[in-house]
Protein backbone atom coordinates (compact mmCIF):
# COMPACT_ATOMS: atom_id res chain seq x y z
CA UNK A 1 0.00 0.00 0.00
CA UNK A 2 2.55 2.77 1.30
CA UNK A 3 5.05 1.08 -2.51
CA UNK A 4 1.85 2.56 -3.96
CA UNK A 5 1.17 5.97 -3.02
CA UNK A 6 5.07 5.99 -3.41
CA UNK A 7 4.74 5.36 -7.16
CA UNK A 8 1.29 7.73 -7.23
CA UNK A 9 3.10 10.63 -5.29
CA UNK A 10 6.16 10.33 -7.73
CA UNK A 11 4.61 10.24 -10.84
CA UNK A 12 2.35 13.02 -9.89
CA UNK A 13 5.58 14.84 -8.89
CA UNK A 14 7.36 13.85 -12.40
CA UNK A 15 4.33 15.39 -14.35
CA UNK A 16 4.33 18.32 -12.44
CA UNK A 17 8.44 19.20 -13.67
CA UNK A 18 7.41 18.98 -17.06
CA UNK A 19 4.35 21.05 -16.69
CA UNK A 20 3.77 23.89 -19.22
CA UNK A 21 1.63 26.83 -19.42
CA UNK A 22 -0.58 27.37 -22.31
CA UNK A 23 -0.99 30.85 -23.18
CA UNK A 24 -3.49 31.90 -25.88
CA UNK A 25 -2.62 34.85 -27.91
CA UNK A 26 -5.17 36.96 -30.59
CA UNK A 27 -4.18 39.71 -32.85
CA UNK A 28 -7.30 41.98 -33.27
CA UNK A 29 -5.67 42.06 -37.21
CA UNK A 30 -2.43 40.70 -38.52
CA UNK A 31 -0.80 44.19 -39.13
CA UNK A 32 2.71 45.38 -38.33
CA UNK A 33 2.04 46.70 -34.99
CA UNK A 34 0.69 43.74 -33.03
CA UNK A 35 3.62 41.78 -34.79
CA UNK A 36 6.23 44.19 -33.39
CA UNK A 37 4.00 44.14 -29.67
CA UNK A 38 4.03 40.50 -30.14
CA UNK A 39 7.77 39.90 -30.80
CA UNK A 40 8.75 42.34 -27.90
CA UNK A 41 6.18 40.25 -25.42
CA UNK A 42 7.67 36.73 -26.36
CA UNK A 43 11.36 38.32 -25.66
CA UNK A 44 10.35 39.49 -22.62
CA UNK A 45 9.21 36.41 -21.49
CA UNK A 46 11.92 34.68 -22.73
CA UNK A 47 14.05 36.86 -20.44
CA UNK A 48 11.75 36.04 -17.28
CA UNK A 49 12.86 33.04 -17.97
CA UNK A 50 9.18 31.87 -18.57
CA UNK A 51 9.23 31.54 -22.02
CA UNK A 52 11.14 28.34 -22.30
CA UNK A 53 7.96 26.56 -20.45
CA UNK A 54 5.27 28.43 -22.25
CA UNK A 55 3.39 27.08 -25.05
CA UNK A 56 1.56 30.01 -27.20
CA UNK A 57 -1.66 29.23 -29.26
CA UNK A 58 -1.60 32.70 -31.56
CA UNK A 59 -4.85 33.27 -33.27
CA UNK A 60 -5.21 35.96 -35.85
CA UNK A 61 -8.34 36.24 -36.70
CA UNK A 62 -10.04 38.51 -39.70
CA UNK A 63 -11.14 41.67 -38.19
CA UNK A 64 -14.79 41.06 -37.77
CA UNK A 65 -16.79 40.54 -34.43
CA UNK A 66 -17.56 37.27 -34.94
CA UNK A 67 -13.94 36.15 -35.72
CA UNK A 68 -12.69 37.56 -33.01
CA UNK A 69 -15.34 35.61 -30.47
CA UNK A 70 -14.36 32.70 -32.25
CA UNK A 71 -10.80 32.96 -31.27
CA UNK A 72 -11.25 33.33 -27.94
CA UNK A 73 -13.90 30.78 -27.84
CA UNK A 74 -11.48 28.21 -29.52
CA UNK A 75 -8.61 29.48 -26.58
CA UNK A 76 -11.33 28.82 -24.04
CA UNK A 77 -11.85 25.40 -25.21
CA UNK A 78 -8.19 24.59 -25.50
CA UNK A 79 -8.58 25.23 -21.84
CA UNK A 80 -5.32 28.19 -22.00
CA UNK A 81 -3.95 29.44 -18.72
CA UNK A 82 -4.35 33.02 -20.22
CA UNK A 83 -5.64 34.93 -22.64
CA UNK A 84 -3.19 37.51 -24.24
CA UNK A 85 -4.93 40.35 -26.59
CA UNK A 86 -3.59 43.19 -29.07
CA UNK A 87 -5.48 45.60 -29.47
CA UNK A 88 -8.92 47.21 -28.17
CA UNK A 89 -10.99 44.72 -30.24
CA UNK A 90 -9.76 41.66 -29.32
CA UNK A 91 -9.77 42.28 -25.72
CA UNK A 92 -13.20 43.05 -25.45
CA UNK A 93 -14.07 39.96 -27.72
CA UNK A 94 -11.91 37.88 -25.10
CA UNK A 95 -14.51 39.75 -22.35
CA UNK A 96 -17.53 39.05 -23.70
CA UNK A 97 -16.97 35.37 -23.35
CA UNK A 98 -17.20 35.19 -19.80
CA UNK A 99 -14.75 32.15 -19.64
CA UNK A 100 -12.81 33.44 -16.27
CA UNK A 101 -9.31 33.09 -18.11
CA UNK A 102 -7.44 36.10 -17.12
CA UNK A 103 -6.66 37.74 -19.52
CA UNK A 104 -3.49 40.51 -20.38
CA UNK A 105 -3.93 43.33 -23.10
CA UNK A 106 -0.94 45.14 -25.12
CA UNK A 107 -1.81 48.29 -27.26
CA UNK A 108 -5.17 49.10 -26.30
CA UNK A 109 -6.53 52.61 -26.94
CA UNK A 110 -7.22 53.62 -22.55
CA UNK A 111 -7.45 51.41 -20.14
CA UNK A 112 -10.05 48.60 -20.24
CA UNK A 113 -10.54 46.73 -16.56
CA UNK A 114 -13.79 44.75 -16.14
CA UNK A 115 -13.08 44.20 -12.60
CA UNK A 116 -11.47 41.04 -11.51
CA UNK A 117 -10.38 39.58 -14.64
CA UNK A 118 -7.91 42.30 -17.20
CA UNK A 119 -4.82 44.08 -16.77
CA UNK A 120 -2.54 44.96 -19.27
CA UNK A 121 -0.46 48.02 -20.93
CA UNK A 122 -2.57 50.50 -23.10
CA UNK A 123 -1.75 54.02 -24.41
CA UNK A 124 -3.56 57.43 -25.09
CA UNK A 125 -2.86 59.44 -27.97
CA UNK A 126 -4.95 62.55 -27.73
CA UNK A 127 -7.04 63.31 -30.90
CA UNK A 128 -6.46 66.78 -30.71
CA UNK A 129 -2.62 66.93 -30.97
CA UNK A 130 -3.39 65.13 -34.58
CA UNK A 131 -6.08 67.51 -35.64
CA UNK A 132 -3.55 70.57 -34.29
CA UNK A 133 -1.09 68.73 -36.59
CA UNK A 134 -2.80 68.37 -39.58
CA UNK A 135 -4.18 71.81 -39.17
CA UNK A 136 -0.82 73.43 -39.41
CA UNK A 137 0.48 71.62 -42.35
CA UNK A 138 -2.96 72.06 -44.36
CA UNK A 139 -5.91 74.25 -44.52
CA UNK A 140 -8.48 71.28 -43.23
CA UNK A 141 -12.65 71.82 -44.04
CA UNK A 142 -13.33 68.78 -44.55
CA UNK A 143 -11.88 65.95 -42.75
CA UNK A 144 -12.60 62.48 -43.45
CA UNK A 145 -12.27 59.96 -40.30
CA UNK A 146 -11.62 56.34 -41.29
CA UNK A 147 -13.03 54.17 -38.40
CA UNK A 148 -14.78 51.03 -37.94
CA UNK A 149 -18.47 50.79 -36.49
CA UNK A 150 -17.48 47.12 -35.19
CA UNK A 151 -14.51 48.46 -32.99
CA UNK A 152 -14.73 50.79 -29.87
CA UNK A 153 -11.74 52.38 -30.11
CA UNK A 154 -12.13 53.74 -33.05
CA UNK A 155 -15.75 55.05 -32.61
CA UNK A 156 -14.57 56.56 -29.82
CA UNK A 157 -12.14 58.57 -31.53
CA UNK A 158 -14.11 59.55 -34.53
CA UNK A 159 -16.22 60.86 -31.39
CA UNK A 160 -13.17 62.93 -30.13
CA UNK A 161 -12.84 64.51 -33.57
CA UNK A 162 -16.30 65.20 -34.36
CA UNK A 163 -16.61 66.96 -30.51
CA UNK A 164 -13.53 68.85 -31.76
CA UNK A 165 -14.39 69.67 -35.27
CA UNK A 166 -16.38 72.72 -34.44
CA UNK A 167 -13.50 74.02 -32.62
CA UNK A 168 -10.79 73.48 -35.01
CA UNK A 169 -13.53 74.67 -37.43
CA UNK A 170 -13.75 71.47 -40.24
CA UNK A 171 -16.93 69.48 -41.33
CA UNK A 172 -16.19 65.87 -40.63
CA UNK A 173 -16.99 62.98 -43.06
CA UNK A 174 -17.53 59.88 -41.14
CA UNK A 175 -15.59 56.66 -43.36
CA UNK A 176 -17.12 53.72 -41.62
CA UNK A 177 -15.01 50.78 -42.91
CA UNK A 178 -16.68 47.45 -42.21
CA UNK A 179 -14.35 45.72 -44.60
CA UNK A 180 -10.95 46.43 -45.83
CA UNK A 181 -11.88 45.30 -49.03
CA UNK A 182 -14.30 48.40 -49.27
CA UNK A 183 -11.62 51.07 -48.82
CA UNK A 184 -11.59 52.39 -52.53
CA UNK A 185 -15.84 52.64 -52.42
CA UNK A 186 -15.47 54.69 -49.63
CA UNK A 187 -13.62 56.85 -50.54
CA UNK A 188 -15.93 57.45 -53.96
CA UNK A 189 -19.09 58.12 -51.91
CA UNK A 190 -19.94 61.61 -50.24
CA UNK A 191 -18.49 63.85 -52.83
CA UNK A 192 -16.24 66.52 -52.98
CA UNK A 193 -12.78 66.36 -52.07
CA UNK A 194 -11.26 65.48 -47.98
CA UNK A 195 -8.99 68.35 -47.05
CA UNK A 196 -7.59 66.02 -44.49
CA UNK A 197 -7.41 62.46 -43.49
CA UNK A 198 -7.65 61.07 -40.11
CA UNK A 199 -7.23 57.39 -39.45
CA UNK A 200 -7.86 55.66 -36.58
CA UNK A 201 -6.66 53.03 -34.71
CA UNK A 202 -8.78 50.20 -35.95
CA UNK A 203 -7.72 47.10 -37.06
CA UNK A 204 -10.19 46.87 -40.53
CA UNK A 205 -8.65 49.99 -40.88
CA UNK A 206 -5.10 49.09 -40.61
CA UNK A 207 -5.10 46.17 -42.03
CA UNK A 208 -6.19 48.01 -45.87
CA UNK A 209 -3.44 51.06 -45.06
CA UNK A 210 -1.51 50.17 -48.03
CA UNK A 211 -4.72 50.53 -50.55
CA UNK A 212 -5.59 53.85 -48.07
CA UNK A 213 -1.94 55.32 -48.33
CA UNK A 214 -2.14 54.98 -52.07
CA UNK A 215 -5.38 56.33 -52.70
CA UNK A 216 -4.39 59.63 -50.54
CA UNK A 217 -1.36 59.78 -52.46
CA UNK A 218 -2.71 59.86 -55.58
CA UNK A 219 -5.80 62.71 -54.33
CA UNK A 220 -2.95 64.63 -52.52
CA UNK A 221 -4.88 64.55 -49.14
CA UNK A 222 -2.89 64.69 -46.21
CA UNK A 223 -3.28 61.90 -43.54
CA UNK A 224 -2.48 61.66 -39.60
CA UNK A 225 -3.04 58.58 -37.68
CA UNK A 226 -2.87 56.59 -34.85
CA UNK A 227 -0.85 53.54 -34.50
CA UNK A 228 0.41 53.83 -38.01
CA UNK A 229 4.47 52.29 -38.83
CA UNK A 230 6.78 55.11 -39.59
CA UNK A 231 7.01 53.80 -43.10
CA UNK A 232 3.44 53.40 -43.66
CA UNK A 233 3.64 57.09 -45.82
CA UNK A 234 0.73 58.75 -43.26
CA UNK A 235 2.09 62.11 -43.16
CA UNK A 236 1.84 62.41 -39.07
CA UNK A 237 1.51 59.97 -36.96
CA UNK A 238 1.40 59.04 -33.30
CA UNK A 239 2.41 55.32 -32.16
CA UNK A 240 3.00 54.01 -28.66
CA UNK A 241 5.84 52.32 -28.96
CA UNK A 242 5.33 48.60 -29.01
CA UNK A 243 8.40 47.08 -27.69
CA UNK A 244 7.10 49.12 -24.10
CA UNK A 245 3.58 47.56 -25.07
CA UNK A 246 4.93 44.03 -25.21
CA UNK A 247 7.38 43.98 -22.72
CA UNK A 248 4.48 45.39 -20.03
CA UNK A 249 2.01 42.83 -21.05
CA UNK A 250 4.63 40.32 -20.52
CA UNK A 251 5.68 41.57 -17.13
CA UNK A 252 1.98 41.42 -16.27
CA UNK A 253 1.48 38.09 -17.69
CA UNK A 254 4.41 36.91 -15.02
CA UNK A 255 2.56 38.04 -12.29
CA UNK A 256 -0.92 36.56 -13.22
CA UNK A 257 1.29 32.97 -13.30
CA UNK A 258 2.52 33.17 -10.29
CA UNK A 259 -1.07 33.12 -9.32
CA UNK A 260 -1.74 37.21 -8.87
CA UNK A 261 -5.36 37.71 -9.73
CA UNK A 262 -5.65 39.76 -12.89
CA UNK A 263 -7.70 42.21 -11.51
CA UNK A 264 -5.05 42.86 -8.89
CA UNK A 265 -2.74 44.38 -10.88
CA UNK A 266 -3.06 48.04 -11.97
CA UNK A 267 -3.35 48.32 -15.36
CA UNK A 268 -0.05 50.53 -17.11
CA UNK A 269 -0.53 54.18 -19.55
CA UNK A 270 2.95 53.45 -21.20
CA UNK A 271 4.31 56.99 -22.20
CA UNK A 272 6.58 56.08 -24.73
CA UNK A 273 5.28 58.37 -27.65
CA UNK A 274 6.75 58.53 -30.64
CA UNK A 275 5.39 61.20 -33.32
CA UNK A 276 6.76 60.84 -36.86
CA UNK A 277 6.61 63.24 -39.59
CA UNK A 278 6.39 61.57 -43.02
CA UNK A 279 8.95 64.86 -44.90
CA UNK A 280 8.82 62.21 -48.00
CA UNK A 281 5.37 62.62 -48.37
CA UNK A 282 4.89 66.06 -47.11
CA UNK A 283 7.40 66.99 -50.35
CA UNK A 284 5.85 64.43 -52.54
CA UNK A 285 2.29 66.16 -52.14
CA UNK A 286 3.84 69.51 -51.80
CA UNK A 287 3.44 70.67 -48.32
CA UNK A 288 5.34 72.36 -46.09
CA UNK A 289 5.75 71.01 -42.62
CA UNK A 290 6.49 73.78 -40.23
CA UNK A 291 9.77 73.58 -38.85
CA UNK A 292 8.34 74.27 -35.06
CA UNK A 293 6.72 70.99 -35.61
CA UNK A 294 9.75 69.31 -37.08
CA UNK A 295 12.03 69.87 -34.00
CA UNK A 296 9.19 68.50 -31.65
CA UNK A 297 8.99 65.36 -33.36
CA UNK A 298 10.44 62.04 -32.66
CA UNK A 299 11.05 60.66 -35.55
CA UNK A 300 11.31 62.14 -38.89
CA UNK A 301 11.11 59.96 -42.52
CA UNK A 302 13.47 61.07 -45.11
CA UNK B 1 16.28 60.71 -21.10
CA UNK B 2 15.10 58.59 -24.13
CA UNK B 3 13.38 61.36 -26.17
CA UNK B 4 14.55 61.28 -29.62
CA UNK B 5 14.11 64.96 -29.79
CA UNK B 6 15.63 65.72 -33.75
CA UNK B 7 18.23 67.03 -32.54
CA UNK B 8 19.03 71.07 -33.31
CA UNK B 9 22.67 70.39 -32.74
CA UNK B 10 22.79 70.08 -36.43
CA UNK B 11 20.28 72.55 -37.42
CA UNK B 12 22.07 75.18 -35.35
CA UNK B 13 25.12 74.35 -37.41
CA UNK B 14 23.50 74.26 -41.07
CA UNK B 15 21.99 78.09 -39.76
CA UNK B 16 24.62 79.89 -38.03
CA UNK B 17 24.13 83.16 -39.73
CA UNK B 18 26.48 83.33 -42.35
CA UNK B 19 30.04 84.55 -41.27
CA UNK B 20 29.35 84.37 -38.48
CA UNK B 21 32.50 84.65 -35.91
CA UNK B 22 35.09 86.78 -35.94
CA UNK B 23 34.98 90.08 -33.90
CA UNK B 24 37.34 91.92 -36.31
CA UNK B 25 34.75 91.56 -38.94
CA UNK B 26 32.02 93.96 -36.75
CA UNK B 27 30.09 92.70 -34.22
CA UNK B 28 29.03 89.23 -33.30
CA UNK B 29 26.25 88.52 -31.46
CA UNK B 30 24.30 85.07 -30.36
CA UNK B 31 21.47 84.15 -29.80
CA UNK B 32 19.64 81.41 -27.57
CA UNK B 33 17.09 79.14 -29.31
CA UNK B 34 14.50 80.12 -27.56
CA UNK B 35 11.78 78.84 -29.72
CA UNK B 36 12.82 77.04 -32.94
CA UNK B 37 16.10 77.93 -34.20
CA UNK B 38 14.84 78.94 -38.03
CA UNK B 39 12.23 81.22 -36.42
CA UNK B 40 14.80 82.87 -34.69
CA UNK B 41 17.14 83.62 -37.55
CA UNK B 42 13.91 84.59 -39.52
CA UNK B 43 12.61 86.91 -36.66
CA UNK B 44 16.70 88.32 -36.21
CA UNK B 45 17.16 88.96 -39.90
CA UNK B 46 15.91 92.23 -40.06
CA UNK B 47 17.35 93.53 -36.72
CA UNK B 48 20.82 92.13 -38.38
CA UNK B 49 19.97 94.54 -41.17
CA UNK B 50 18.48 97.62 -38.78
CA UNK B 51 21.62 97.47 -36.45
CA UNK B 52 24.29 96.77 -39.36
CA UNK B 53 23.20 100.48 -41.49
CA UNK B 54 23.00 102.21 -38.02
CA UNK B 55 26.10 101.39 -36.70
CA UNK B 56 27.66 101.55 -39.69
CA UNK B 57 29.72 98.32 -39.26
CA UNK B 58 28.78 94.68 -40.19
CA UNK B 59 26.46 92.94 -37.47
CA UNK B 60 26.47 88.83 -37.37
CA UNK B 61 23.74 87.35 -35.63
CA UNK B 62 24.46 83.60 -34.61
CA UNK B 63 22.41 81.16 -33.18
CA UNK B 64 22.99 78.76 -30.67
CA UNK B 65 21.74 75.01 -30.57
CA UNK B 66 21.50 74.92 -26.74
CA UNK B 67 20.85 77.36 -24.05
CA UNK B 68 24.02 76.83 -22.38
CA UNK B 69 26.22 77.28 -25.42
CA UNK B 70 25.81 80.87 -25.08
CA UNK B 71 28.02 80.88 -22.04
CA UNK B 72 30.66 77.86 -23.30
CA UNK B 73 30.94 79.36 -27.20
CA UNK B 74 30.80 83.00 -25.96
CA UNK B 75 34.85 83.57 -26.11
CA UNK B 76 35.30 80.68 -28.84
CA UNK B 77 32.80 82.08 -31.54
CA UNK B 78 34.35 85.52 -30.71
CA UNK B 79 30.96 87.40 -29.42
CA UNK B 80 30.78 90.57 -28.43
CA UNK B 81 27.27 90.00 -27.14
CA UNK B 82 24.13 88.10 -27.06
CA UNK B 83 20.86 88.50 -26.69
CA UNK B 84 20.68 86.12 -23.19
CA UNK B 85 17.67 84.31 -21.65
CA UNK B 86 16.63 85.34 -17.97
CA UNK B 87 19.04 82.40 -16.18
CA UNK B 88 21.73 82.46 -19.21
CA UNK B 89 21.89 86.55 -18.73
CA UNK B 90 22.53 85.49 -14.79
CA UNK B 91 24.81 83.01 -15.86
CA UNK B 92 26.98 85.45 -18.01
CA UNK B 93 27.30 87.50 -15.64
CA UNK B 94 28.73 85.15 -12.97
CA UNK B 95 30.73 83.57 -16.01
CA UNK B 96 31.58 85.87 -18.58
CA UNK B 97 32.71 89.88 -18.27
CA UNK B 98 29.55 91.11 -19.74
CA UNK B 99 26.98 93.70 -18.90
CA UNK B 100 23.48 94.28 -20.01
CA UNK B 101 22.45 96.95 -22.19
CA UNK B 102 19.04 96.91 -23.26
CA UNK B 103 15.93 94.56 -22.82
CA UNK B 104 12.50 94.02 -25.00
CA UNK B 105 9.72 94.93 -24.43
CA UNK B 106 6.55 94.01 -25.33
CA UNK B 107 3.51 95.57 -27.29
CA UNK B 108 1.99 95.36 -23.44
CA UNK B 109 4.25 97.56 -21.84
CA UNK B 110 6.33 94.37 -19.94
CA UNK B 111 9.66 93.81 -20.24
CA UNK B 112 9.67 90.37 -18.14
CA UNK B 113 8.46 86.84 -18.56
CA UNK B 114 6.54 84.62 -15.96
CA UNK B 115 7.41 80.69 -16.15
CA UNK B 116 4.50 78.00 -15.96
CA UNK B 117 4.38 74.42 -15.39
CA UNK B 118 1.57 72.63 -16.71
CA UNK B 119 -0.08 69.64 -17.51
CA UNK B 120 -2.76 68.40 -19.48
CA UNK B 121 -6.59 68.58 -17.61
CA UNK B 122 -7.29 65.20 -18.27
CA UNK B 123 -3.74 64.03 -16.25
CA UNK B 124 -5.53 64.53 -12.77
CA UNK B 125 -2.58 66.43 -11.74
CA UNK B 126 -3.07 69.22 -9.72
CA UNK B 127 -0.03 69.66 -7.29
CA UNK B 128 3.28 68.45 -7.02
CA UNK B 129 2.56 65.49 -4.76
CA UNK B 130 0.61 63.81 -7.94
CA UNK B 131 3.68 64.73 -10.08
CA UNK B 132 5.59 62.31 -8.32
CA UNK B 133 6.23 58.68 -10.46
CA UNK B 134 5.38 60.58 -13.71
CA UNK B 135 7.25 61.57 -17.15
CA UNK B 136 8.87 65.12 -16.84
CA UNK B 137 9.47 67.71 -20.01
CA UNK B 138 11.94 70.66 -19.25
CA UNK B 139 13.42 72.92 -21.86
CA UNK B 140 16.91 73.16 -21.13
CA UNK B 141 19.12 73.06 -17.71
CA UNK B 142 20.07 76.92 -18.78
CA UNK B 143 16.96 78.51 -18.86
CA UNK B 144 14.60 80.02 -15.70
CA UNK B 145 11.25 79.21 -16.60
CA UNK B 146 11.88 75.87 -18.10
CA UNK B 147 13.99 74.46 -15.87
CA UNK B 148 14.88 76.46 -12.87
CA UNK B 149 11.29 77.25 -11.92
CA UNK B 150 10.43 73.88 -11.53
CA UNK B 151 13.24 72.97 -9.47
CA UNK B 152 12.50 76.23 -6.93
CA UNK B 153 8.85 75.46 -7.05
CA UNK B 154 8.95 71.62 -6.39
CA UNK B 155 12.02 72.23 -3.61
CA UNK B 156 9.48 74.83 -1.71
CA UNK B 157 7.27 72.07 -1.63
CA UNK B 158 9.73 69.63 -0.21
CA UNK B 159 11.34 67.66 -3.33
CA UNK B 160 14.84 68.08 -2.92
CA UNK B 161 15.73 65.87 -6.00
CA UNK B 162 13.49 66.18 -9.24
CA UNK B 163 14.70 63.31 -10.94
CA UNK B 164 13.84 60.69 -8.23
CA UNK B 165 10.65 62.25 -7.77
CA UNK B 166 9.85 61.49 -11.61
CA UNK B 167 9.88 58.65 -13.61
CA UNK B 168 11.69 60.26 -16.21
CA UNK B 169 12.59 63.92 -17.08
CA UNK B 170 13.84 64.60 -20.54
CA UNK B 171 14.98 67.98 -22.06
CA UNK B 172 12.96 69.94 -25.47
CA UNK B 173 15.27 72.26 -26.54
CA UNK B 174 12.38 74.55 -27.11
CA UNK B 175 9.33 75.88 -25.13
CA UNK B 176 6.89 75.42 -27.91
CA UNK B 177 8.39 71.30 -28.16
CA UNK B 178 7.88 71.33 -24.44
CA UNK B 179 4.12 72.60 -24.88
CA UNK B 180 3.33 69.74 -27.43
CA UNK B 181 5.01 67.59 -25.60
CA UNK B 182 2.59 67.56 -22.57
CA UNK B 183 -0.22 68.52 -24.95
CA UNK B 184 1.06 65.18 -27.32
CA UNK B 185 0.72 62.74 -23.72
CA UNK B 186 4.69 62.32 -24.41
CA UNK B 187 4.93 64.04 -21.02
CA UNK B 188 2.60 64.41 -18.10
CA UNK B 189 4.46 67.54 -16.39
CA UNK B 190 6.14 70.16 -18.27
CA UNK B 191 7.75 73.79 -17.54
CA UNK B 192 7.65 76.37 -20.30
CA UNK B 193 7.81 80.35 -20.65
CA UNK B 194 4.39 81.71 -20.51
CA UNK B 195 4.66 84.04 -23.90
CA UNK B 196 5.01 80.85 -25.70
CA UNK B 197 2.22 79.14 -24.43
CA UNK B 198 0.43 81.96 -25.02
CA UNK B 199 0.92 82.71 -28.27
CA UNK B 200 0.44 78.65 -29.30
CA UNK B 201 -2.72 79.42 -27.44
CA UNK B 202 -3.73 82.42 -29.37
CA UNK B 203 -2.82 80.24 -32.78
CA UNK B 204 -5.13 77.38 -31.66
CA UNK B 205 -7.48 78.30 -28.67
CA UNK B 206 -8.78 74.54 -28.05
CA UNK B 207 -4.86 73.93 -26.26
CA UNK B 208 -6.55 76.21 -23.58
CA UNK B 209 -9.23 73.70 -22.78
CA UNK B 210 -6.60 71.55 -22.37
CA UNK B 211 -3.85 72.60 -20.52
CA UNK B 212 -3.64 73.54 -16.98
CA UNK B 213 -1.34 75.74 -15.62
CA UNK B 214 -0.39 74.49 -12.00
CA UNK B 215 1.86 77.13 -11.29
CA UNK B 216 3.36 80.61 -12.46
CA UNK B 217 6.41 82.31 -11.49
CA UNK B 218 7.66 85.57 -10.39
CA UNK B 219 8.20 88.14 -13.46
CA UNK B 220 11.49 87.88 -14.23
CA UNK B 221 13.64 90.31 -16.92
CA UNK B 222 13.15 88.80 -20.06
CA UNK B 223 15.26 88.46 -23.15
CA UNK B 224 18.51 90.68 -22.38
CA UNK B 225 21.44 91.76 -24.49
CA UNK B 226 24.02 91.84 -22.39
CA UNK B 227 27.58 93.32 -24.15
CA UNK B 228 31.24 92.85 -23.15
CA UNK B 229 32.47 94.98 -21.05
CA UNK B 230 35.67 95.58 -22.61
CA UNK B 231 34.25 96.59 -25.89
CA UNK B 232 34.57 100.22 -27.01
CA UNK B 233 32.98 102.23 -25.03
CA UNK B 234 31.68 104.55 -28.12
CA UNK B 235 30.52 101.95 -29.49
CA UNK B 236 28.69 100.11 -27.01
CA UNK B 237 26.96 103.99 -26.73
CA UNK B 238 25.79 104.15 -30.48
CA UNK B 239 24.48 100.65 -30.08
CA UNK B 240 22.98 101.06 -26.87
CA UNK B 241 21.19 104.05 -28.66
CA UNK B 242 20.23 102.76 -31.68
CA UNK B 243 18.55 100.28 -30.11
CA UNK B 244 16.67 102.22 -27.48
CA UNK B 245 15.44 104.36 -30.16
CA UNK B 246 14.76 101.93 -33.07
CA UNK B 247 11.21 101.92 -31.95
CA UNK B 248 10.86 105.93 -33.39
CA UNK B 249 12.25 104.47 -36.69
CA UNK B 250 9.97 102.97 -39.30
CA UNK B 251 12.72 100.62 -40.59
CA UNK B 252 13.28 99.62 -36.50
CA UNK B 253 9.44 99.37 -36.32
CA UNK B 254 9.17 96.22 -38.50
CA UNK B 255 12.18 95.04 -37.04
CA UNK B 256 10.70 95.16 -33.87
CA UNK B 257 7.46 93.85 -35.06
CA UNK B 258 8.80 90.51 -36.34
CA UNK B 259 10.69 90.18 -32.44
CA UNK B 260 6.78 90.97 -31.28
CA UNK B 261 8.14 94.11 -29.26
CA UNK B 262 7.58 97.80 -28.78
CA UNK B 263 10.49 98.63 -28.04
CA UNK B 264 14.14 98.00 -26.57
CA UNK B 265 14.02 99.75 -22.46
CA UNK B 266 17.46 100.19 -20.85
CA UNK B 267 18.37 97.05 -19.13
CA UNK B 268 20.55 97.08 -15.40
CA UNK B 269 22.73 94.69 -13.29
CA UNK B 270 19.59 95.07 -10.26
CA UNK B 271 16.57 94.09 -12.72
CA UNK B 272 17.83 90.50 -11.91
CA UNK B 273 17.46 90.32 -8.39
CA UNK B 274 14.27 87.91 -8.86
CA UNK B 275 16.07 85.34 -11.30
CA UNK B 276 18.87 85.32 -8.42
CA UNK B 277 16.71 84.86 -5.60
CA UNK B 278 14.67 81.99 -8.00
CA UNK B 279 18.13 80.50 -8.43
CA UNK B 280 19.13 80.46 -4.64
CA UNK B 281 15.26 78.85 -4.19
CA UNK B 282 16.21 76.07 -6.50
CA UNK B 283 19.38 75.59 -4.83
CA UNK B 284 21.76 76.39 -7.16
CA UNK B 285 24.99 77.42 -6.66
CA UNK B 286 25.68 79.71 -9.86
CA UNK B 287 29.70 78.99 -9.59
CA UNK B 288 29.38 75.60 -9.65
CA UNK B 289 26.17 74.57 -11.79
CA UNK B 290 26.61 72.20 -14.36
CA UNK B 291 23.67 73.77 -17.24
CA UNK B 292 24.94 71.64 -19.76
Amino acid sequence: MRATLSVILLLLFLSGIGCAETIGIIFSADIPYYRSVHEAFVLRLKEGNGGERIKFIVQKPYPDPVSWSNAARKLASADVDAIVTYGTAASLAAIKERTGIPIVYAGVYEPVNPKGRMTGACFKVPVSSILRYLGDITTVNTLGVLYSSMEEDSVHQMKEVKELSSKYGFAVREMNLRRPADVSALFSEGGGQLSALFVTSSASVHIALPSIVNIVRSKKIPSGGILVPEDSGVLVAFTADPKEQGRTAADKLMEVLKGKPAGDIPPSVCKNIELIFNMKEAVDMGLKIPMDLVTGATKIVY
Amino acid sequence: MTQGFVTPILLAALLALPGAGKAEDGLVIGLIPEENIFRQVEKHRPLEAYLSEKLGVKVKFTVLSKYGDIIDRFSARGMDGAFFGIFTAVLAMEKLDVQPVARLVSPSGSGTATGYIIVRKDSGISSARQMRGKKAVFVDRATATGYIFPLAFLREQGVKNIEGWFSEVFFAGSHDSAVYAVLDGRADVGAVKGKILDKLTAKHPVIKEEILIIAQSAALPDTTLCIKRDMDPALRERLKKALLEMHEDPKGKEALKLLEAEKFAPARREDFKPVRDLVRKAGINLAGYRYR
